[in-house]
């Protein structure tokens, strides 16, 4: 038996290269050049000039970009909460019961493949005070009426149910194949210890399921932290700013204000929280790994 | 003498030669050529995409459209100016808006000597057809920077039947709105009686109207912004409180699209929107018979009305690799025949003759209401302005704060509040 | 069991109250495509009425939007397939080393907003003349599938046992072998996930498309922006193009579905 402790050691580094040099090729220069954006004073239609921290210092002062920051991080909050508790319910029902098949699949799937213009409009077709059918159905059953995404008070909350309702099933999914995967010996063991069900949810499968809620998180964190496409098509950060997460701000600085330099910096920022908020993630992964 | 007599006739025939060939101007001098559009979704656009044909016919020219809403037009053409991509030809412009600041950005080509040249313009163009002021607006100095395709300024329309229904006279000062909304209110609870734009870039649009027809103004007399002012904040309030009492819910994140469905749909009795939408509101069965088109009354001491007047334009991009094709298109789009044609799509013409037209003319006579619709747009052509914010250049940023003020008093804020607010946010933008 | 039955009734229950909250907005969406232009919006809602399919001629006559289709589903493949060729051997890299940082790098792409991009890429792909291209928009788009193929890989990546691989090591099988051979046959079901999902968000993104597209590659996104605006909403178009969008990514889930759960089920894993 040839014992090639040379191959045991060998590195599969060389498999993640073509990954990286591509990632690097093409996002490489965007991200330097919005940085470099970020420290400029950029006229529309000119070069950049470059004027140091200015536009941060600017944005630290912006009570605009506080409360942009404020609303990007409680939608985060609220909608990230909303879908992984579901999304696990959901998960651990479809692989109890082995559901997830056909005409089930193909309706859990639909609303995350649904694009952002369709959200968007379904949120006003069905939405809309005054048009919408979900005031009309509830008129009909006597609740008064909602604002929705119309009440600066309630706007907020209604993005973070559509987003949950978009992506639960995504979560759930991701769930499922994480618990269908799980070693059956285990499950089969407690069960034979005695455990009730609620303890044997949250001692054995919760954290057998860590890394894969970590997944989860991660993918949905991203998109959160940075949702833009039903806002920018329903309210446009509206009522007021009640909704002007930091993509819809460093949206309307660049392309409504034509503030360039500073819409680049409001990026930045954006970039590095969700930067922080992956690390963290990546840390619990490692944490959570079993 | 011969010598003289042979030089003489030399030099007549080189006279008489070279301006000739050089004053032909041929439609299928750039023949064979291809042009990038892009359009805004508008009515004019629509218009376009289907008459493209008609310019690639006498041209030779070919075309290809692009046509998006606003939002999309807007990152687009942002990119692709500020990163001077030659992919772009010509596109549509709201000079009253963005005019300024696409003029410093160096965004418009030059077309002033592009039309002085007699061999690249049709001879009978006749830029004076349109209006000084039509003219004034795509002009800066002496560059001309657009050319005019439509005019358009908000009108109030309102549902005669309704109004005759409950009794209510037809409002003739603006200060009489308030009070005909209560008698429709009070007439009928549960009919929709108001409805107006209350996202906060679009709200300048209806308000202006209410600001100025009461003797107040975006701008003190020395140039600082002037929501303050006791006029002003009169059109403010009026707007904002027909907005929260007699509004639809929801209001605040309308804009006309809205407005226009809701008033289509026969769901309310009266409203100030584009005169632009007229063509797609006849098209709701029943409107063209029970709506009443004029431009909002006056004030009732001031005797002002001065609403909003704009007009799209059609320009070039300075990028261009295909200025002279892209000349041709201008022109063309912009001439006397083709605005015209337009007539059926609804779209004011900005051209005098024109309007004055005998197709026109026999357009309007066609239904009552056209009429109606041409002569307030002949007054706004008149009396209305395309400035409609405090001074600034940066006249996007203007107008969504002064959005946000009457958005804050829809929302309980007194209006000094958020006028002072509002005025101290315009001051930086001076 | 009684208790056992009940439990069991108790989760198709729930499972039918969610799939009605999920499925019934889509319905309702998908209904207004086959309503005349001036029914779409009123209120009270007609539940019966006459089909019509006058916005989807309208949206195919007037507008080239069989063409923005095939445009989505060129884009949408060609960034999946780079997608996937890319991420599995990096997934797995990634994984057996239990490096982290190559996957949060790709995710970069991800963590910026889209916005971020549109003028350093159009300036990059002006140069290289690539403007207006498939190739733009399917390097583009990969761009945001690879963090997602070797995000949801790496679960997978994670629970394929060791000593599989080891032992493939120690039977002198080549790095490339033990990755086609023992690795991509076990994490086949992931792959499936991976690969649909990259399918539908390159296929929904709109941002890119919308300022690196040239009037012949414009995706079917993008083109249906053109119903909202100036003029009355044309809900029926927009509605109808909703429904053609939603289609491809829902037949393919429909065609693959057995794969999936096959993949999922089959666990090599479980011993």
């Amino acid at each position: 038996m040839r014992t090639s402790s040379k191959n045991v050691l060998a590195g599969y580094h060389w498999m993640a290269a073509p990954a990286m040099v591509f990632t690097i090729g093409m996002i490489g220069f965007p991200i330097g050049y919005a940085i470099w954006l970020s420290l400029s004073n950029v006229p529309p239609g000119g070069d950049p000039v470059f004027s140091g921290l200015e536009n941060y210092a600017r944005l630290v002062k912006d009570p605009e970009f506080w409360n942009a920051f404020k609303l990007t991080v409680s939608l985060y909050a609220m909608s990230l909460s909303m879908q992984l508790i579901l999304g696990t319910w959901l998960g651990l029902l479809l692989g109890r019961s082995r559901a997830a098949q056909g005409l089930t699949r193909v309706i859990l799937v639909s609303p995350f493949m649904l694009p952002p213009v369709v959200v968007g409009m379904m949120a006003i077709v069905i939405l809309d005070p005054s048009f919408g059918i979900a005031n009309w159905l509830l008129a009909q059953i006597g609740l008064p009426p909602g604002l929705w995404l119309s009440d600066p008070k309630t706007v907020l909350f209604t993005f973070a149910v559509l987003d949950t309702w978009q992506w639960t099933p995504f979560v759930a999914l991701i769930v499922m194949g994480g618990y269908l995967s799980l070693p059956a010996e285990v499950f089969e063991a407690v069960e034979l210890d005695g455990a009730t069900s609620f303890q044997r949810f949250w001692h054995v499968t919760l954290p057998l399921l860590g890394p894969t809620l970590v997944t989860a998180a991660v993918l949905r964190s991203v998109d959160i932290l940075r949702f833009f496409d039903v806002i920018y098509l329903t309210t446009q950060g509206g009522p007021g700013n009640s909704s002007t997460t930091l993509n819809i701000l460093a949206y309307r600085r660049g392309f409504e204000f034509f503030d360039f330099g500073y819409a680049s910096a409001i990026m930045i920022t954006l970039s590095a929280v969700v930067f922080g908020t992956v690390l963290i993630f990546s840390k619990l992964r490692a944490a959570v790994a079993w | 003498m011969k010598i003289r007599y042979v030089l003489g006739a030399a030099a007549l025939s080189v006279a008489l030669s070279a301006p000739v060939a050089a004053q032909t101007f041929n439609w299928r001098a750039h023949e064979g050529q291809t042009i990038n559009l892009m359009l805004n979704n508008h009515p004019w656009s629509q218009a376009m995409r289907d008459l493209a044909a008609e310019f690639t016919a006498k041209t030779g020219i070919k075309t290809q459209i692009e046509i998006f809403n606003e939002e999309q037009f807007r990152a687009r053409l942002t990119t692709l100016m500020q990163g001077k991509s030659a992919d772009l030809d010509v596109y549509m412009s709201l000079t009253s808006r963005e005019g300024a600041i696409f003029e410093k950005a160096g965004w418009y080509a030059d077309l002033a000597p592009l039309m002085a040249d007699k061999a690249m313009t049709m001879p009978d163009f006749n830029y004076e057809d349109f209006s000084a002021s039509i003219r004034a607006a795509s002009t800066c100095g002496t560059k001309i920077v657009a050319l005019p395709i439509n005019q358009e300024g908000p009108l109030f329309y309102w549902r005669k039947d309704i109004f005759e229904k409950c009794k209510v006279a037809e409002p003739k000062a603006i200060e009489d709105l308030p009070d005909t909304a209560k008698a429709l209110k009070a007439c009928d609870p549960s009919m929709g009686v108001w409805a107006a734009r209350g996202l906060r870039g679009a709200i300048p649009y209806s308000l202006t109207a209410f600001i100025h027809n009461q003797g107040g103004s975006y701008a003190t007399p020395d140039g600082k912004p002037g929501l303050s002012q006791p006029n002003t904040l009169k059109g403010l309030a009026m707007y904002a409180s027909l907005l929260k009492d007699y509004g639809p819910p929801g209001a605040l994140n309308h804009t006309f699209t809205q407005v226009i469905e809701l008033l289509g749909q026969g769901r309310i009795a009266m409203t100030h929107e584009s005169s632009n939408e007229f063509a797609n509101i006849m098209r709701f069965p029943g409107r063209a018979q029970d709506l009443g088109v004029k431009v909002m009354p006056p004030g009732r001491d001031t005797k002002i009305s001065k609403p909003v007047a704009i007009g799209w334009t059609v320009t070039m991009s300075p990028n261009s690799q295909r200025k002279p094709a892209s000349w041709y298109f201008l022109q063309w789009a912009t001439s006397r025949e083709i605005q015209t044609k337009l007539i059926a799509n609804g779209v004011a013409p900005p051209r005098a003759s024109v309007f004055e037209g005998q197709e026109f003319n026999k357009w309007i006579a066609e239904m009552p209401i056209r009429k109606a619709w041409a002569d307030s747009l002949i007054e706004i052509g008149k009396t209305g302005t395309g400035v409609y914010q405090s001074p600034t250049d940066r006249v996007p940023e203007a107008r969504d704060i002064i959005g946000t003020a009457v958005q804050e008093i829809v929302q309980g804020a007194s209006p000094a509040d958020a006028a002072r607010k509002a005025d101290e946010a315009l001051a930086k933008l001076q | 069991m009684v208790s056992r039955n009940i439990l069991r009734a108790l989760d198709r229950i729930q499972l039918t109250i969610i799939l009605a909250i999920l499925g019934i907005p889509i319905v309702w969406i998908f209904m207004l495509a086959f309503k005349s232009r001036t029914e779409v919006a009123a209120l009270p809602p007609k539940l019966i009425f006459t089909p019509t399919l006058e916005n989807f001629v309208e949206l195919f006559n007037r507008n080239d939007f069989l063409h923005a289709t095939i445009n989505s589903m060129i884009v949408a493949s060609g960034s999946t397939v780079l997608g996937i060729v890319l991420g599995v051997p990096a997934a797995f890299a990634i994984s057996w080393h239990r490096m982290s940082w190559p996957a949060t790098i790709t995710l970069f792409a991800r963590m910026a907003p889209g916005t971020l991009f549109l003028l350093p890429w159009l300036i990059m792909f002006t140069k290289l003349g690539l403007v207006g291209s498939h190739l733009v928009l399917i390097l583009t788009h990969a761009a945001i599938t690879l963090p997602v193929v070797i995000w949801v890989l790496l679960p997978y990546m994670d629970a394929l046992p060791r000593e599989l691989v080891e032992s493939a090591q120690i039977d002198g099988a080549r790095q490339d072998q033990i990755l086609r051979l023992v690795a991509i046959p076990i994490v086949s079901g992931g792959m499936v996930v991976a690969a649909i999902l990259s399918f539908v968000f390159s296929w929904n993104y709109f941002v890119f498309a919308l300022v690196l597209s040239g009037i012949r590659t414009k995706t079917a996104i993008v083109a249906s922006f053109n119903f909202i605006g100036e003029g009355v909403t044309n809900w029926g178009a927009l509605m109808a193009a909703a429904v053609i969008i939603a289609l491809p990514p829902l037949i393919l889930t429909l065609l693959i579905q057995k794969r999936l759960v096959g993949g999922l089920a089959s666990g090599a894993v479980k011993g």
